[in-house]
């Protein structure tokens, strides 16, 4: 973008040497004429300035050099010579081949930049520089890359900050307000201002600044860009940041800090003070307020400190407590590790039933429960809390509602639920649009929701718990409920279902989920990206999870979310094709079915069979993966529940459960549409695990066209 | 002699910027001259900046010392509402002058 | 609801591509060469929300236009920001006492010079 400027600069920049060129020279007969080394200096500086920003560093570095002289000459503290005008009226035609060189590297052109340099640094050196010109630099500008970290995964520090704008910040045009929103966008953040200072009406100058905050602020930025937030007032105000001790926080987890405390540390009142009030069995802030020793706004500026530690301390749950910080690949390297005992326990075990050997048998065992053990405890290594992720949607819900003009509260249940990391990553977006759809669609208008009956302002629950080896998280609104009758017209006017159809409420329900679908009767900024609750469905299923759903009109949406406890290990059917080992995720499968090769129909070229009163759409595994042999007599089908639809996987052999843990696909494998993972088998050998998802669909796409078969297969 | 109470609302319009002060608290003054009520209605602020808000905290203050009656009316609007929060003198937004007149921190502190 | 902002730089690249920036993020802009011509202009500009100001111009450099523009009921509270040079630490003070809100470091990238823009207008 910057370059469309470059050609301008370069026009300037030559005007500005030409013009340099002249002043030089006129110097040279009038060497101490002022105006003369003011017009030198601005053109070297306008250079300098400018360059840095068209492309030219290398230009703005070797001007830099030269300006310092020029600005040292012009103010005295150098002489003018003729040897210095011959310097700058060479460093001025080397500026004009740098620019032309359009700041490429060029050998030759550096070493006369270097030789530049050089001279002026002599011809500077002759006087000490005023130790402020050098010295600036570093502190003129703060360093960038600290710029506000939003969202940044660092980890958050608990700051205390006061501050006091000077009196006269209205008068340079500083809108104190925007310093207290920006500071907010660094974190989660409590401000508690102070009135106290400002006058009756009669006396108060208004314009001048007579309050002052105290704030509390989580922030993952550090204290560079909170301090940042008040570079411009920072000369004219009180600035006090203090971080606060994170074991202390950790420490008293159990029981915030106390209202006396905080007073305390703020240094506010005295201990005894506070052991005597104390005593009197009423609430602390009361007595003191009552007897004068703080007053009441400093009572409440600590309550919201205290308040706000609370709730940043139930975030810390899960970064903190007594624990040690491992990187992560270490714990998979862990998992790794685990996984392959697992399997050669498997080994072992078949092995020892082969030999028959008491002794060996009863090893055997003790190592097999040692390892489930094992397993399961390097497991929960990789759980986390879910609750890490719920401030986020907090945020969410805030800055949604006030885009929308809604009003609506996030409230979160079972944040100590654990899941596994790399679940809890992946849940993230999923669960950002279930709750964007939430406020967009089932959170109605304020004003609605009073003629509703209803409070005015809307609750989105967010909660999460454990059953079995899933984790539930639901999403409920106490919104409008789903519009049956909008999604079922509008499932109509995109093709999703015939005219005919006669659906249940639940089918219209499940319509959200299909690809391509959009209740929102104009498109809006927040749901109306083209993305649908479709794509949700399709990342929980990747999880191994399902989505349900229950409407009631009026009453509210409920989502849940059923996913897995952990991506790592997987419980899958065991089938062998040929040689081959597969695994079918055991949670898209719906059953089993044997079929003789005469039962097969054919129709519109399609093979079908008829399962459960339903004909369905098979395909023969041994073919789609090419495997060799004849298929015998009698095949099994295993039905499972794909995306859209069911379909069958035709294989030699079922061999049952199995239980294993997930090793991503080796290179040969990674094109390989169809393949999630591979796992090892008890024996050794390999067995591939199916995207069940993906290779329906690559199916479907195959068989409507019967050549794609290695296009549908391997992604190009 | 019993008079009736008499009352002035008084409404600014536009975005009451820091330049909005002064002539508010003019005009503020004027009318704790000539009415025993002073109404300061929001409905036509569509910003509020920190010098505007003294000037509202300072009437409350004023009205506490006169013996007179100060107090915010009108709908509020969003942007106001929202700077008030993020700044700490509100803990919810309000969409009222009335809701704004209990939530401000430390508005009445000193009147009663 | 228009944002116009006031752009004083004695270079023309620079303040085309200030222009550029801040159009694309939908304010409106106004040029000015040098302090001279910008505190010529004041007068008749309307709905100036936010001033962004050289220090070295010719004619009127940057410090001084800070100052006579405070003198201006209309731009007492204008938010005004220096453009300078990280060798000029010094300037930031000056334009500080001049009246100015802020400053912006030379060179910036657009990201940096919009995120100073957000926090001293809207």
């Amino acid at each position: 973008m910057i370059d469309g400027f470059k050609e301008t600069f370069r026009e300037e920049a030559e005007e500005l040497l030409t013009g340099l060129e002249g002043i030089l020279l006129e110097l040279e007969t009038k060497p101490g004429d002022q105006e003369l080394l003011n017009a030198a200096f601005r053109a070297v500086h306008t250079v300098k300035g400018s360059a840095g920003m068209f492309g030219f560093e290398a230009i703005g570095r070797f001007a830099h050099d030269l300006e310092n002289i020029m600005d040292r000459i012009r103010s005295g503290s150098l002489p003018m010579t003729k040897g210095f005008a011959d310097l700058a009226l060479a460093s001025r035609d080397h500026i004009r081949t740098m620019l032309a060189a359009d700041d490429a590297p060029e050998p030759d052109v550096d070493a006369r930049t270097a030789e530049l340099v050089e001279a002026l640094r002599a011809y500077a050196a002759q006087v000490p520089a005023p130790p402020e010109a050098e010295a600036d630099p570093e502190k003129a500008e703060r360093p960038e890359g600290k710029d506000a970290g939003k969202g940044s995964s660092a980890e958050e520090t608990v700051w205390r900050l006061s501050f006091k704008p000077g009196e006269g910040v209205f008068r340079s045009g500083t809108k104190v307000l925007r310093l207290l929103e920006e500071l907010s966008t660094l974190g989660d953040c409590a401000c508690f201002p102070h009135t106290e200072n400002i006058p009756e009406l009669e006396k108060l100058d208004p314009e001048t600044c007579r309050t002052s905050w105290d704030a509390i602020i989580a922030s993952g930025s550090g204290p560079e860009a909170i301090k940042d937030v008040f570079i411009f007032v920072e000369s004219e105000s009180e600035l006090s940041l203090d971080k606060i001790e994170e074991a202390a926080i950790l420490q008293e987890r159990e029981e915030p800090k106390k209202l006396g405390e905080i007073l305390i540390e703020r240094g506010i009142i005295t201990k005894a003070a506070i052991d005597e009030a104390l005593s009197s069995q009423r609430r602390l802030g009361e007595v003191l307020v009552e007897k004068k020793l703080v007053s009441k706004e400093q009572v409440e500026s600590a309550l919201v400190e205290q308040e706000h530690l609370k709730r940043v301390q139930e975030r810390q749950v899960d970064t903190g407590a007594a624990s040690i910080r491992v990187a992560s690949d270490k714990l998979d390297q862990l998992v790794d590790l685990v996984g392959e005992l697992v399997t050669l326990q498997a080994r072992l075990s078949q092995t020892a039933l082969g030999i028959q050997d008491s002794g060996l048998t009863g090893i055997s065992e003790m190592f097999d429960r040692l390892i489930a053990q094992l397993r399961d405890n390097t497991m929960s290594i990789r759980m986390l809390p879910i609750g890490s992720t719920f401030n986020k949607f907090r945020r969410v819900v805030r800055d949604l509602s006030l885009e929308l003009g809604k009003d609506a509260e996030l409230a979160t249940e079972g944040a100590d639920t654990e899941l596994d990391k790399t679940v809890i990553e992946k849940l993230g977006d999923p669960l950002v649009h279930i709750i964007r759809n939430s406020l967009d669609h089932g959170i109605e208008r304020p004003a609605d929701r009073i003629s509703a009956g209803k409070p005015r302002s809307g609750t989105i629950r967010l909660s999460a718990m454990h059953s079995g080896a899933y984790v539930l998280i639901q999403v409920a609104d106490d919104g409008g409920g789903l519009d049956r009758a909008a999604i079922k017209s509008k499932a109509l006017e995109r093709g999703i279902i015939s005219p005919g159809a006669d659906l249940v409420d639940q089918e219209i329900d499940q319509l959200i989920f299909a690809p391509g679908f959009s209740t929102a009767r104009t498109v809006t900024k927040v749901s109306g990206r083209g993305v649908g609750m479709d794509v949700v469905k399709r990342e929980i299923d990747s999880l191994g999870g399902t989505v349900l759903l229950r409407s009631e009109r009026g009453a509210g949406t409920t989502i849940t979310l059923k996913i897995p406890l952990t991506l790592a290990i997987i419980e899958g059917l065991l089938v062998k094709v040929a040689d081959e080992f597969y695994v079918i995720p055991l949670s898209s499968v719906d059953g089993c079915i044997e079929i003789k090769s005469d039962e097969v129909v054919e129709r519109d070229g399609k093979r079908i069979i008829t399962y459960r009163g339903e004909l369905l759409p098979f395909v023969p595994l041994r073919t789609w993966f090419d495997s060799p042999g004849e298929a015998p007599e009698i095949s099994q089908i295993v039905i499972v529940n794909a995306l859209e639809s069911r379909i069958g996987f035709v294989v030699d052999q079922v061999i049952g459960d199995y239980q294993t843990v997930v090793k991503p696909l080796g290179r040969l494998y990674r094109n390989v549409r169809g393949l999630s993972g591979a796992t090892i088998l008890g024996d050794g050998t390999v067995a591939l695990i199916l995207d069940v998802n993906r290779l329906s669909q690559a199916v479907k796409r195959d068989t409507s066209g019967r050549t794609g078969r290695d296009e549908a297969l391997h992604d190009a | 002699m019993k008079k009736k109470p008499t009352q002035k609302v008084v409404s600014p319009a536009g975005p009451l910027g820091i330049e909005a002060a002064a002539p508010l608290r003019r005009e503020l003054l004027a009318a704790f001259e000539e009415a025993d009520e002073v109404l300061f209605d929001f409905s036509r602020a569509e910003d509020v900046d920190l010098a505007v808000l003294q000037v509202l905290y300072a009437a409350k203050r004023s009205a506490a010392h006169r013996g007179a009656f100060f107090a915010l009316i009108g709908s509020v609007a969003e942007k106001v509402s929202r700077r008030l929060q993020v700044a700490g003198f509100t803990r919810s937004a309000c969409s009222t002058g009335e809701e704004l007149e209990t939530s401000l921190v430390d508005f009445g502190s000193v009147s009663r | 609801m228009a944002r116009k902002i006031l752009i004083i730089d004695d270079s023309a690249a620079i303040r085309q591509s200030i222009t550029y920036i801040l159009n694309q993020e939908g304010y409106e802009t106004t040029e000015a060469k040098d302090g001279q011509e910008a505190l010529d202009m004041l007068p008749t500009l309307e709905g100036i929300e936010l001033i962004i100001t050289d220090v070295n111009m010719p004619n009127l450099d940057g410090i001084s236009f800070i100052r006579k523009a405070r003198e201006l009921p209309k731009y007492r509270f204008t938010p005004i920001l220096v453009l300078t040079t990280e060798s000029q630490g010094t300037k930031m003070n000056e334009g500080k006492e001049a009246g100015a809100t802020g400053w912006i470091v030379k060179p910036f990238s657009a990201d940096k010079l919009l995120g100073i823009v957000r926090k001293v207008a809207e």
